[in-house]
């Protein structure tokens, strides 16, 4: 898990978005993750997120890759 | 050899001043008419200021006894803001998709939203997602609910395999015959 590219954790995860979000306050919030993830990996992950008081994000899932 | 002056009296309404004398002047009243007295409201102050400093006493704890325990506020909503059919879009476990608890493919699950949310004041759409599917498909069918005009997306939380139902269809009622009537058509009706 990251945050921008500084490597996270779910015990960490809201500290460092607000670290990130201190340095430009007008930043969305996208929740990237891989095409194969679980949802329930994903979910876990913005139920975090929301419980730390961000009730606004982007989704979105990595590109397939072109053959 | 000087003569001792004799005080004189002088008479002043009821009463006779005596001046001049060796015993220098006083005020002797004249028997035969009662003293009017007049009403002492000393005591009657002090009764006030009694009863005063009793209600001042008693009045807190008369209010404290009459203390309402109302109930916890509980949240409710208007009867008027509530949807009358949400629209919840779920996506299957084997990646198929369904609205409301019906199963169909994307595009149509699209222009069945395009088609509520006209009708509706709000354009909100839930959407739900087996706790195994891919992200992907989760990702697409949120694409196609935006796509179809939903101006918020609520997340529904997260189920367990055996509590996620938004892919099953809705369980028919069963109407159970009135007494006396037959139960059902496979029965043997009584020999004649």
């Amino acid at each position: 898990m990251f945050v921008d590219t500084k490597r996270s954790s779910n015990d960490t995860l809201v500290d460092d978005i607000n670290t990130a979000y201190r340095s430009d306050p007008s930043r969305s919030l996208l929740v990237k993750g891989d095409r194969e993830l679980k949802w329930k990996q994903v979910k876990e992950i913005m139920d975090i997120i929301n419980d730390g008081g961000m009730h606004t994000m982007l989704l979105a899932a990595e590109k397939k890759k072109e053959l | 050899m000087s003569k001792v002056r004799k005080g004189h009296a002088t008479r002043f309404k009821d009463h006779y001043i005596y001046s001049g004398s060796s015993h220098g002047g006083h005020i002797q009243s004249r028997p035969g008419k009662p003293a009017q007295s007049d009403i002492n409201v000393t005591p009657l102050i002090d009764v006030v200021l009694v009863l005063l400093i009793i209600f001042m006493v008693l009045t807190p704890i008369l209010i404290e006894e009459m203390a309402v325990h109302l109930p916890d506020k509980t949240e409710t909503v208007e009867q008027e803001d509530m949807p009358e059919q949400q629209l919840v879009a779920a996506t299957c476990a084997d990646g198929t998709y369904a609205l409301n608890r019906q199963v169909m493919d994307l595009p149509h699950m699209q222009e069945e939203i395009t088609r509520e949310l006209r009708s509706k004041s709000s354009r909100i759409v839930f959407v739900d997602a087996h706790p195994d599917v891919d992200y992907a498909r989760v990702v697409e069918m949120i694409d196609a609910v935006r796509a179809a005009g939903a101006d918020t997306i609520g997340m529904a939380t997260l189920k367990t395999n055996e509590e996620f139902n938004a892919c099953m269809p809705f369980p028919v009622a069963a109407v159970l015959p009135a007494e006396g009537e037959a139960a059902a058509t496979n029965t043997v009706p009584p020999p004649q």
